[in-house]
């Protein structure tokens, strides 16, 4: 292999990180909600003893162990491919990154392993008590282990808590809770999980549709859907709030990020937020083109949402990379030529250092850390490596948020169909809530493309592009593995959609 | 005490507890063993059954220790994670791709509408228990036998290519598995499973079929098991080892360097001697007592693993040794002091692994409770999420 | 110093334990009235 990285080795190694990272992400967020339903579930039967309950606890269970089992396979790549893919990353941010993974499978993998064999199997093994507590926390355990892997993600679009040393060559961590407790961490696990709550109670709303309109099962299905739509529509509301949060830490911590999302090239104040907007197709950032072909704005909005202030300055695409000196933000150039006095420096203090010149490496040391902050810019090689794909994340953040306002929505016609109609009649609701399924894991899979395509080329914001992070490799070699996962994963969901319809067809068992 | 000996004493810790981990994940892979033997203990439907839902309830544990295995060792030595992972590429792929296919196989095996039909879960499992030992004890292998890769941190400097380790051979990875010594321990970790794996069915399954056909396999896998761990071992003491200068942290091969730790480690040497003899009076109570005392075996041979195979792993890192030596430099070679997190990192993580015998206890409580009866015939007709 | 993230974090259980009881509550009366 020749001593210059080859690009495609990166897009490559991008495009396995994002197809295994979605295939995991396509069962993950029904694993997180229905497990809690099915607690809930549980419960009720354990409170009224009414066997009713039990059977339906039952079936949505069988439902769980199918999901859950593609879970856990999709999950066992990603914690390893941060080190066959993304070898320099694993050591340049190893020293913070590896501890919430470690945590994860100390804290969270456990519980929920040894908790869930008695959830399965232990209906007559152990007391009612006990396995309701099984049941518990194995629902706790699944969350617990998406709050430590978000706490890692967050940690990557807003790095904090850490130090750069020069000796070691790494990121070190200095503060534990300014990784853990970061408000980018708390308010990311939040929106995870309630959306993914969102998407759960969807699901069991949608399948017990469908037993609706087969005429099977009525009660069981009017039941089961009140119950998630209750736990849908707490959860969707807080998703939508949370997400809020969620937007604003963007717009301070990843400003380009939130500039995509909103297909903002002429930075504003007073910005009006785009309720309705068609890009215009085959925009690039240096042509002249109107970035919109439709714009339905809300004055100001934009403002307020990023800044809790309507005439607050947002940053557009252009202010970012071409700098703007009357709100004070340099340009990208400039903070490539920082970058790549921090990278120059960063060698000169090593070698000054092994050749025992303390002078020169003093000297270098502080040009390090003078301009360590755009460590990452220094591997550019262009200004406008530093935007991620518009259309992608626009597109994928207003089909998100579009759908989440309709879930809300949707989740009160259900709740007000089953308890003052009988929403056996309503055919039309009962079909709109089995199309809703799909819905939700769209809206679940564009929320993740704009939290990881915005922060292109960033796999550490500022301080690692994805080109300095990958492993050492042949590109044939990711082409091969990418492909091997696509023949692998796509084959797994095959068989499990065909196992789950099938479960979902056969029905709660007598 | 200072800072230099503080983070000396959690470098160890922290080998210490991946060391640990690595034993009981050993140990655990009887889980693979077993699905390597379905069809050899079992004749009849409801026989194969009673194996795949005695090791369908413990699968789990084998892979959620796997996972955090890796996490743990990402966490506390993260250059290894990086080094080995991206270097040594396809071994590592192919393990993962080996447990990948074993994660739905237990779920998906007999449920309706199978696309893929059981035959070819079972061939996941079987898959599982073949690949996932031979590679796992191909790649530990590694750490006494060194592997082609060098580490320069400088290179980070260099945008045009700033991977700081590199493979030095194009297979990556795989060539470990023409070194005899490597795969001599893969075979061996492959038949120790095999051997725990029938102990433990006479342990957790009631029927007697199942319990004559597991002595005499006992002896089939016990005995090449047995010889194949002695090769290792005596090879190990007899062979070269990576031996870092304490003083200068020069890494130099030294003769006999593993026995020569042996016998500076007595601890080490107790540990290993005591793992040596539970497993082989565990092997001894199987194969030749025929009273209820023969299904105990297990109680003896896992202990006796765990304690066996901790001692080997001390042995690659401690005693100023390479736990992940590079045969291309030697001075790219990793110590538990040169490739380890940061003294804030390894001790916020001490802190962590002080839940772990919490973790271990609640393990041990719902295992209890799922096993305190021994798997049955009758069992598996009645209970209705049986796999 | 970490308050507000603690108190946020805390909002996840708070919110699946009020989730369950009125869950509870409206099953309740969901089922007296069913079973008119």
């Amino acid at each position: 292999m020749n001593d210059v990285l080859d690009l495609s080795l990166v897009d490559w190694s991008r495009a396995q990180f994002a197809l295994t990272a979605m295939y995991h992400w396509f069962f993950v967020p029904l694993t997180l909600g229905i497990t809690f339903i099915i607690a809930i579930m549980e419960t009720i039967y354990v409170k009224t003893g009414s066997e009713a309950w039990k059977k339906a606890t039952r079936f949505w269970m069988t439902l769980f162990a199918i999901n859950f089992a593609i879970g856990v396979a999709t999950g066992i790549i990603l914690e390893f491919e941060f080190g066959t893919n993304w070898s320099n990353y694993s050591w340049f941010v190893g020293d913070i990154f590896g501890a919430p993974l470690a945590i994860e499978g100390i804290m969270a993998f456990f519980l929920e392993t040894a908790f869930i064999a008695i959830m399965f199997f232990g209906w007559d093994k152990v007391g009612k008590k006990f396995h309701l507590t099984a049941t518990w926390l194995t629902a706790i355990g699944t969350n617990l282990s998406a709050l430590w892997i978000l706490v890692a993600n967050a940690w990557m679009q807003h790095p904090a808590g850490m130090y750069f040393n020069p000796d070691t060559t790494r990121n070190e961590m200095l503060n534990f809770w300014e990784v853990f407790l970061s408000p980018v961490a708390i308010n990311k696990f939040l929106h995870t999980v309630f959306s993914s709550y969102t998407l759960a109670a969807i699901f069991v709303i949608g399948v017990s549709a469908w037993f609706i309109l087969k005429k099977r099962n009525l009660a069981f299905a009017k039941k089961s859907m009140l119950v998630a739509a209750i736990f849908g529509i707490i959860s969707s509301l807080y998703m939508a709030v949370t997400g809020d949060g969620s937007a604003y830490e963007v717009a301070q911590k990843q400003p380009m990020k939130l500039a995509a999302m909103e297909g903002l090239y002429e930075g504003r104040s007073n910005g009006g937020l785009t309720v309705f907007g068609i890009l215009t197709p085959g925009k690039q950032y240096d042509d002249n083109k109107e970035p919109f072909v439709v714009n339905l704005q809300i004055p100001n909005m934009l403002s307020l949402l990023s800044y809790r202030d309507a005439k607050a300055f947002v940053p557009g695409i252009k202010d970012l990379t071409e700098g703007n000196p009357e709100q004070g933000i340099p340009a990208t150039r400039e903070k490539m030529e920082q970058g790549k006095t921090a990278i120059a420096a960063l060698k000169s203090y090593k070698l000054s250092k092994e050749a025992g010149d303390t002078a020169a490496a003093n000297e270098s040391l502080a040009a390090l850390q003078d301009n360590f902050k755009y460590f990452g810019y220094g591997y550019l090689n262009d200004p406008k490596d530093n935007i991620p794909h518009v259309s992608l994340v626009f597109y994928s953040f207003r089909i998100m948020v579009l759908l989440g306002f309709y879930f809300i929505f949707f989740f009160l016609l259900i709740i007000y169909f089953v308890q003052v109609k009988d929403v056996a009649r309503q055919r039309w609701l009962m079909r709109l809530a089995v199309f809703s399924i799909p819905l939700a894991y769209i809206a679940s899979q564009a929320g993740w493309m704009v939290a990881e395509m915005g922060r292109q080329p960033w796999v550490i914001q500022d301080i690692m592009p994805t080109v300095a992070a990958v492993s050492h490799l042949d590109t044939s070699s990711v082409q091969i593995t990418f492909w091997l996962f696509v023949i692998l994963f796509t084959s797994l969901l095959i068989a499990e959609i065909k196992i789950m319809t099938r479960q979902i067809k056969i029905g709660p068992k007598e | 005490m200072n800072g230099t000996d503080t983070y000396l004493l959690l470098q160890q810790y922290w080998w210490v507890i991946v060391s640990l981990l690595g034993s009981i994940l050993v140990f655990l892979m009887f889980v693979q063993g077993g699905q390597t033997l379905i069809y050899t203990l079992g004749k009849t439907t409801n026989e194969q059954k009673m194996l795949v839902n005695s090791l369908g309830r413990k699968w789990e544990l084998t892979f959620t220790t796997l996972v955090t295995f890796g996490g743990a060792f990402f966490a506390s030595f993260p250059l290894f994670y990086s080094t080995s992972f991206g270097g040594a590429y396809w071994v590592w792929i192919a393990i993962l791709l080996a447990f990948v296919v074993q994660a739905v196989a237990y779920e998906y095996r007999t449920k309706p509408n199978n696309f893929f039909g059981s035959k070819t879960y079972e061939a996941f499992l079987l898959i599982n228990g073949i690949l996932g030992t031979i590679l796992i004890g191909t790649a530990v292998a590694t750490f006494f036998t060194g592997s082609e890769f060098s580490v320069d941190k400088i290179r980070l400097t260099n945008p045009g290519s700033p991977v700081i380790s590199r493979w030095e051979g194009p297979a990556h990875g795989l060539e470990a598995a023409l070194n005899p010594q490597n795969l001599i321990l893969g075979l061996t970790i492959f038949f120790l499973a095999r051997t725990l794996a029938i102990l433990y069915f006479m342990n957790n399954i009631k029927d007697d079929q199942i319990l004559s056909r597991s002595r005499k396999h006992l002896w089939y896998n016990a005995m090449p098991f047995v010889v194949l761990f002695l090769t290792f071992v005596i090879w190990l003491m007899l062979s070269k080892g990576f031996a870092v200068d304490p003083v200068t942290n020069q890494v130099f091969l030294e003769d006999y360097k593993y026995f020569h730790n042996l016998l500076s480690m007595p601890v080490v040497l107790i540990l290993f001697l005591a793992g040596v003899v539970l497993v082989l009076t565990g092997l001894y109570l199987s194969l030749l007592r025929s009273n209820k005392h023969g299904r105990k075996g297990i109680w003896l041979t896992g202990p006796g693993t765990i304690l066996a195979v901790l001692s080997l792993l001390l042995l690659a890192g401690f005693n100023h040794t390479a736990y992940y030596p590079s045969t291309y430099d030697l001075q790219s070679s990793l110590t538990i002091t040169n490739s380890s997190s940061s003294i804030y990192t390894l001790r916020t993580m001490f802190i962590v692994s002080l839940i772990v015998p919490f973790v271990a206890a609640y393990i041990w409580y719902a295992w209890r409770a799922m096993d305190k009866k021994p798997i049955t015939g009758a069992e598996m007709e009645n209970d209705h999420h049986a796999y | 110093m970490y308050t507000t993230s603690i108190i946020h974090l805390i909002t996840w259980p708070i919110l699946v334990v009020i989730a369950y009881f009125i869950i509870a509550y409206v099953i309740k009366k969901y089922e007296q009235k069913e079973g008119k």
